[in-house]
């Protein structure tokens, strides 16, 4: 009996091509993208699993609190935290302090390359966490000399020799000695690294003193002993920031599975994001399944005569239910082997939307083959069940009716409900993908407050300040460079909201932070940021010359914040003194995601990390050339790290350009298979009053009565669709553009775009169907009838 | 073989209640031939959906070889059905992704019958009708006289106590109409209870009993024998 159900199958799809390519493309294409959500999924959450100690790790929070309500909370932790936990926790296994230190030339002999994720950790490291030894001694930590290296930097300087034993200077500052050699970190790892320092270093080389308790530097990794109460050790240690001085200051835990998912204060954007792509996921298969269901039950009419036959030589309904599930069964596992196919094909295009680099066999595991039965199963379960079920109550007598007599209804069917749903979450998607579109537009043109344009950064990678001077002067004199600043960041890479600074008139309890960046006397010009108030930094070299006292620069929500009236001349210092010479016009130096806040700009006085400089238009990249040009013959044996400002800042929107470029495939392929259904059941609408559209026309009917009449009720459908559409979609974006501090208007516009693109679609899809059988002859169909 | 008494059957819509049969008593005989004739709407199909258990009817009694089946659920008059009833349509109702083997082979999977055996009946069905050069074409390369050839194959290949023939010769030429009727003929003579539905004088004319339809009611009832019609 399944044999000839099978064959049966088989029959059907090769008899109705068309609708079996519409079936087959439809869902084929829904199982895909869940396929597609599914590994998305499956990649975020392997997050860390390669420590075996992964359920024991945690992170200490430092949670902040100040006076104006502003909250920090952070990983980075004083230097005795560790010795604390250490003795006086029994819960607590191991202890280890984690910082990057940056990225630095590295070299060996004459070999010397800008290496980056180079890390300080105590020896505790790596029995925390578990790293696969490739040579050398795992411990070699607790040898001050010592560090450890990935394989990709032992390849890099050492080829196939081993590295052990073998010298590393790093940023020309300090030798150390290879003493382990481990694997590359597996892509999905939350501590990254290249090459381990021993932290005790930081004292040596930067004067970190390891018995303050009032500086935050380094993140505190606990590992708990097996079966510990998590809950109470992280109770009793949240005040021992407090006991120790800072009194604003409490500790909790943070499970290290967590870190990705989770922000510091608990809150869970990326867990949210994989929420919303799971229903994505869903609503794609769900659109698909619907499809199917529609298509399936729009063969009615013809099948209904076969069940009554069958039933008649003696089918129960089981046996009816059985036939059309093995035939439904037989088509959706076409579509899953034909889903396989097609995913595996978008991996490339997926894994440049998504900024994955997942590969198909790294995720074809038990997992991943149990997951995908899964999506088989749900897709069963959406897609056969009901269409079985409803063709198998169609009762025997139906065989003995003339084809065509099946009673039509004047209610919503069911299937009109389906595409309703349907079309009401392709209409929601399409806003979706217009409001994030205009929130990235937003984004980009959003005036920053200074010329972002034509500006350039270099690293200086702690190179010498003679070097740097000289560097500066040499640019200076290309006709192609406008303007050279010194600073020690770029207003790309957010701010260091500091507390503790004292200024002139302030009440005692007033404690606003205070985001610092080191700039020189030509920041100001370069950018083009404008001044609202007194002066710019003045010529002062800070290096040669004495002097007492800062000059310094605020912006305009510093002097809101701090309530500062006549701010200039007033004095202002943070451990250190000066004086307020200028207010500057705020401006952004941190993503858009926040507003601005208060930030004071100081004189230079250390080695400058970046230089930023400002091209003349035009011939942008010959420009370029010439700056590295410059760069190799002051620094020959330094590489060049360089890039664009407008680059930089459009990278601290990646994740909503990813989510625009997601939601816009997501909304293109929701409505192309709402589009395949649309088209089947216009197809089948148009079959079915074949006898009505010959009457209509043998009567006098135009071309146009005709095609008015069969899309009417689609166009009705789709209509509703659209306003149950708007609200959901309204809803959910205004949700997420609360996270933005700027963002875009959600305006009429852009809902009756989306209305109109889902109408114009859905018009040309039906009316493809519609005119074809407008046009045919009356004879013809009042024959075939 | 069939005993009605009192039968009615009413269709209510949501604005009409239409009587389709009204007080109907009938009786046939085990190896009788019986024509149901009358004009469109006058009830005959709705009395032979309820013969053939397809349908109950609204009051009345309905003695199926001995037993009530009058008020019979779905599965149970199918479970009674199987095997017992053999149906011939006017317009054949073969399944077209079917071939003509295994059309005919339908019902016998539904009785559950093994492949060996079935492949016995279905030859030696096909074999009687004259159509088993044709097992394996599909029911749209058959002429309409192959197709109600096949047609009754599947009817009679349970071996079935009573065969119901709705218009038997309705699509046919005079030819294969003729025919089929000396076929129905045949296996009345073998033995076969048949209750056919026509609207033909020559097909009724094989029949040994003709009644008329008029209004959901038996208005005559005529016995045949041989060409000679006695008015009951």
């Amino acid at each position: 009996m399944i044999l000839l159900n099978i064959k049966l199958a088989f029959r059907n799809l090769i008899k109705n091509k068309f609708f079996s390519i519409l079936n087959i493309l439809g869902l084929s294409s829904g199982i895909a993208v869940s396929v597609l959500v599914f590994m998305w999924v499956a990649d975020e959450l392997s997050f860390d699993k390669q420590h075996k100690n992964l359920d024991n790790i945690f992170f200490a929070i430092s949670n902040q609190t100040y006076d104006n309500g502003n909250e920090v909370h952070t990983k980075c932790t004083p230097f005795p935290l560790k010795d604390a936990l250490q003795k006086n926790y029994p819960e607590v296994e191991t202890v280890c302090r984690f910082t990057e230190w940056g990225n630095f030339p590295v070299g060996n002999g004459d070999k010397k390359f800008v290496t980056d994720m180079i890390v300080a950790a105590d020896p505790e490291f790596t029995d925390i966490f578990t790293l696969e030894l490739i040579e050398g001694d795992i411990n070699c930590l607790n040898n001050c000399e010592n560090i450890i290296i990935t394989k990709k930097v032992a390849n890099t300087f050492f080829g196939n020799k081993s590295a052990l034993g073998q010298p590393l200077l790093i940023n020309s500052i300090k030798e150390f000695t290879v003493g382990a050699v481990v694997a590359d970190n597996p892509k999905n790892t939350t501590l990254d690294f290249n090459i381990i320092m021993p932290i005790i270093q930081l004292t040596k080389l930067f004067g970190a003193d390891f018995s303050n308790w009032y500086g935050n530097w380094p993140s505190t990794i606990v590992q708990t002993k097996p079966n510990s109460n998590v809950t109470i050790l992280s109770q009793s240690i949240k005040n021992l920031n407090k006991e120790n001085g800072s009194e604003n200051i409490e500790l909790s835990l943070k499970p290290l599975k967590n870190d990705r998912l989770y922000t510091n204060n608990g809150i869970g954007y990326r867990l949210q994001y994989i929420y919303l792509f799971i229903g994505i996921g869903i609503i794609i298969l769900l659109i698909a399944c619907i499809n199917f269901v529609n298509i399936s039950t729009a063969k009615t009419q013809k099948r209904a005569v076969e069940v009554g036959i069958r039933k008649v030589n003696g089918a129960e309904k089981r046996n009816i239910v059985m036939q059309f599930l093995t035939e439904k069964v037989v088509i959706i596992f076409i579509c899953m082997c034909v889903s396989l196919i097609m995913a595996y094909s978008a991996i490339p295009l997926f894994n440049q939307i998504s900024g994955k680099s997942i590969t198909f066999t790294e995720v074809f595991d038990l997992k991943f083959s149990l997951g995908f039965l899964a999506i088989g199963i749900a897709t069963t379960i959406f897609a056969s069940v009901y269409p079985s079920l409803y063709m198998s109550s169609f009762s025997a007598m139906r065989a003995l009716k003339p084809l065509g007599s099946l009673t039509k209804s004047k209610k919503i069917s069911f299937r009109n409900i389906l595409v309703i749903i349907q079309f009401s979450l392709s209409v929601a998607l399409i806003i979706c993908t217009i409001v994030i579109n205009s929130q990235l537009k937003h984004l980009m043109n959003t005036n920053l407050g200074y010329d972002k344009e034509n500006l350039i950064y270099v690293e200086l990678n702690g190179a010498s300040t003679m070097k740097d001077e000289v560097l500066i002067q040499e640019l200076n004199k290309l006709p192609q460079i406008v303007n050279c600043t010194k600073a020690d960041k770029g207003p790309f890479l957010g701010g260091n909201n500091t507390g503790g600074f004292d200024w002139e008139g302030k009440d005692p309890k007033s404690s606003v932070l205070i985001s610092i960046t080191q700039v020189d006397n030509n920041y100001l010009q370069t950018l083009g940021i404008k001044l609202a108030e007194g002066n710019n930094f003045s010529n002062i070299d800070y290096f040669k010359d004495d002097v007492q006292e800062y000059e310094v620069i605020l912006n305009q929500e510093a002097i809101r914040q701090m309530q500062l009236k006549d701010p200039i001349g007033k004095s202002f210092g943070f451990g250190w003194k000066g004086r307020i010479i200028g207010i500057v016009e705020d401006y952004h130096f941190e993503s858009l995601h926040s507003k601005i806040e208060p930030l004071v700009l100081i004189p230079i006085t250390t080695n400058a990390p970046i230089l930023i400089v400002r091209l003349q238009k035009g011939n942008i990249h010959s420009t370029l050339e010439k700056v590295k040009e410059v760069w190799q013959n002051i620094n020959p044996q330094e590489p060049l790290t360089t890039g664009f400002f407008n680059d930089k800042l459009n990278s601290m929107y990646t994740s909503e350009k990813r989510i625009s470029n997601l939601f816009s495939s997501f909304s293109f392929i929701a409505i192309f298979i709402s589009c395949l259904g649309l088209l089947g059941l216009s197809a089948f609408a148009a079959e079915q009053r074949t006898k009505e559209i010959g009457i209509r026309k043998v009567n006098g009917a135009s071309v146009y009565n005709i095609l008015f009449m069969l899309n009417k009720s689609f166009i009705q459908l789709v209509f509703i669709s659209i306003i149950i559409g708007i609200p959901l979609a309204y809803l959910f974006m205004e949700k997420w553009l609360q996270k933005f501090a700027y963002k875009t208007e959600m305006s009429w516009l852009m809902f009756v775009a989306a209305a109109l693109t889902a109408l114009i679609i859905a018009v040309i899809t039906v009316s493809w169907q519609s005119v074809k059988s407008a046009m045919q002859n009356p004879v013809k169909s009042l024959k075939y009838e | 073989m069939i005993k009605i008494t009192n039968l009615n059957k009413v269709f209510k819509t949501e604005e009409i209640e239409t009587t389709a049969i009204n007080n109907v008593n009938l009786h046939v005989q085990k190896g009788e031939f019986v024509a149901i004739m009358g004009p469109s709407g006058c009830g005959k199909s709705s009395l032979l959906n309820i013969i053939g258990l397809l349908d109950n009817p609204t009051s009345g009694k309905y003695l199926f070889d001995s037993v009530d089946v009058s008020k019979r659920k779905e599965l149970q008059r199918t479970r009674l059905r199987k095997g017992q009833v053999g149906f011939v349509f006017q317009s054949f109702n073969l399944i077209d992704e079917l071939s003509v083997y295994e059309n005919v082979e339908l019902p016998l999977i539904y009785l559950r019958i093994g492949a060996s055996e079935r492949k016995e009946r279905i030859t030696k069905v096909l074999d009687r009708m004259k159509i088993s050069h044709r097992k394996n074409h599909f029911p749209q390369q058959l002429s309409g006289g192959q197709q109600q050839r096949v047609a009754i194959a599947r009817a009679l290949v349970v071996n079935p106590k009573l065969i119901l023939a709705d218009e038997p010769t309705g699509n046919l030429d005079s030819k294969n109409g003729q025919e089929v009727m000396k076929l129905l003929s045949e296996l009345n003579a073998d033995g076969a209870t048949i209750v056919m539905v026509t609207h033909s004088d020559i097909d009724a004319s094989y029949a040994h009993r003709v009644i008329n339809l008029f209004d959901g009611q038996i208005i005559t009832e005529k016995k045949q024998v041989g060409l000679v019609t006695e008015l009951v």
